[in-house]
């Protein structure tokens, strides 16, 4: 079944040039080609592309479609996908390393997960984590030393999963999971529908949808592993959760939750007081 | 073995902005990888070449926002041709519809040497592919990508010598005639191609050749109506003089320059050449 799965990904990337190769049915998986990751400050896109045996990681400079630099890594990764929106991840705040994926098995089955870190000026492959079970990227500290990672439980309708940190320079896995600070929640569950980094690249925030319960949004501090969720207090079935987007304003002194122009609620991201709007 | 021939393609592979070398020594760098690969006609987009020595990955990248929208996968090894030592390269027709990419000349030096080339429809990114024995490169396409010109060379040594051949790519076939200089007939040509100059409708090629002992000439390709004309600059540079010269198209005339002077020009109607 695992190999199955797998063939089928990688037909699918290998096969969908040009369009968003997700093949996960619990994570929103990886993307290969398109926009990668990158570009908005430093002026280079990361891009992935699946080949046969190995994984194509090229820079693209963005002002201009150069090619600046491309590498060949053994294994099938692609760059993370952190949310529904197809909002990419991987790529820590101060530029320096860039987070691929595999995809891994489906929770409770066997078999292991492999993310690898590569130098984004040289593009040499400087960490390769390889863990048992079914996880997925969430984030990077800026500094490109914590991995947090979504350790999946459960697939489905009802995803359950939890935050978990890997120390990229002691090469292990932090016991235990990032819990919600507020609630003391360790095991989550939701669909990840949209992400809002703050510009030094330490605070994720992530918007989660819930059948029949109001969305939350898991801000992330990346740098002292601390994780607060918030609910956000709107009447919406999940397909209308699934159209919210997050926008920080006020030098990133407040999230906007937006339902397509409009502001619906916002979040105070030092208190995390949310205020409907 | 297969460990240093991966290692070895790794290598190849790492050199994003080299120009590849063809496989035989002395053959002019005919492909490029990465980079800035072959900019659509329309520059919206270019294509870039990616490889794994076994597959290369054709990429369609956005030249504002570097997003890549679209790529196909060709077994094997090719690259964007590159036709001058300037790093200028082509492949693409000047509708935008037919891109050309090189391989090198593969083979052993006591076995028959081939050479392939990939040409890709860009509007359904399917290709196919053309087989020559011997050892060629990519020269021209015309404009509406009907014909290819490619070249065929003879000797790679010190000084290449070749053939401009065209290959009809509507009926597959290769013409049996090599494209010469009707008015000097020569069908040998010798040098080094250094830079090139396209017209605005994509039919006149002006390359500028480099010769050892011999001035520098500017080989005009007409690659509609598939006839050329060498035109000798009466310039005394030595060869690493040669090698710095680049081309400037402007109304009827071709300039050639040296460090941003024009040291001659030439009449793209009759041919003729003035120095400067």
């Amino acid at each position: 079944m695992k190999k199955l799965l797998a063939l089928a990904i990688t037909a699918a990337a290998i096969t969908a040039g040009g369009a968003h190769a997700n093949g996960s049915p619990y994570s929103p998986g990886l993307v290969y080609g398109w926009a990668g990751v990158g570009a908005q400050n430093s002026g280079v896109r990361f891009v992935a592309f699946g080949m046969p045996k190995s994984t194509i990681v090229a820079a693209v400079r963005a002002r201009d479609g150069h090619v600046m630099k491309s590498t060949v890594v053994r294994g099938f990764y692609g760059v993370p996908l952190v949310s529904y929106d197809g909002t990419a991840g991987g790529l820590s705040g101060d530029g320096k390393s860039l987070v691929l994926a595999s995809y891994g098995p489906l929770p409770g089955e066997a078999g292991e997960t492999r993310l690898i870190v590569l130098n984004t000026k040289t593009l040499s492959v400087v960490r390769s984590v390889v863990l048992r079970g079914s996880w997925s990227y969430d984030a990077v500290s800026p500094d490109g030393s914590q991995l947090y990672l979504v350790e999946h439980i459960a697939a489905g309708q009802n995803p359950r999963y939890r935050v978990r940190s890997f120390d990229l320079r002691a090469d292990r896995l932090i016991p235990g999971a990032i819990v919600d600070r507020i609630d003391r929640l360790a095991i989550m569950g939701g669909q990840p529908v949209t992400r809002a980094t703050s510009s030094d690249g330490r605070w994720a925030y992530t918007l989660y949808a819930r059948e029949k319960r109001e969305p939350f949004v898991h801000a992330l501090d990346t740098v002292r592993r601390e994780a607060f969720c918030i609910d956000v207090p709107l009447e919406l079935a999940q397909p209308l959760q699934m159209e919210l987007r997050l926008r920080l304003a006020g030098d990133g002194g407040t999230l906007g939750v937006r339902h397509f122009r409009e502001t619906v609620a916002v979040i105070d991201t030092k208190t995390f007081g949310v205020r409907r709007t | 073995m297969k460990k240093i021939r991966t290692t070895l393609l790794l290598v190849l592979v790492a050199a994003t902005f080299a120009a590849t070398a063809g496989a035989q020594k002395g053959l002019p760098a005919t492909t490029l990888i990465g980079g800035k690969g072959v900019l659509a006609p329309d520059g919206t987009h270019r294509y870039v070449a990616l490889t794994t020595g076994r597959q290369t990955l054709v990429s369609v990248v956005r030249v504002h926002g570097g997003q890549v929208v679209r790529w196909l996968y060709v077994r094997g090894f090719v690259g964007v041709p590159v036709v001058g030592e300037d790093g200028t390269t082509d492949g693409i027709s000047r509708d935008g519809r037919t891109l050309v990419l090189a391989g090198t000349p593969e083979g052993r030096p006591n076995d028959r040497v081939v050479t392939s080339f990939a040409v890709v429809d860009t509007a359904s990114l399917r290709f196919r592919r053309v087989t020559f024995p011997g050892t060629w490169a990519y020269d021209a396409i015309s404009p509406d990508g009907t014909i290819l010109y490619l070249i065929e060379y003879e000797n790679y040594g010190r000084t290449p010598t070749y053939r401009v051949r065209a290959y009809d790519l509507a009926a597959r076939r290769l013409l049996s005639r090599p494209i010469v200089d009707r008015t000097i007939g020569e069908r040998l040509m010798r040098g080094w191609a250094v830079t090139r100059a396209t017209n605005s409708t994509g039919r006149w090629e002006y390359t500028l050749y480099a010769r050892q002992g011999s001035a520098p000439f500017v080989h005009a390709l007409d690659t509609v109506q598939q006839r050329a004309y060498c035109v000798d600059l009466p310039l005394e540079l030595r060869r690493p003089g040669q090698m710095r010269l680049r081309l400037v198209l402007r109304a009827g005339e071709l300039a050639v320059r040296s460090a941003g002077e024009t040291v001659a020009v030439v009449d793209t109607r009759s041919f003729v050449v003035q120095r400067r």
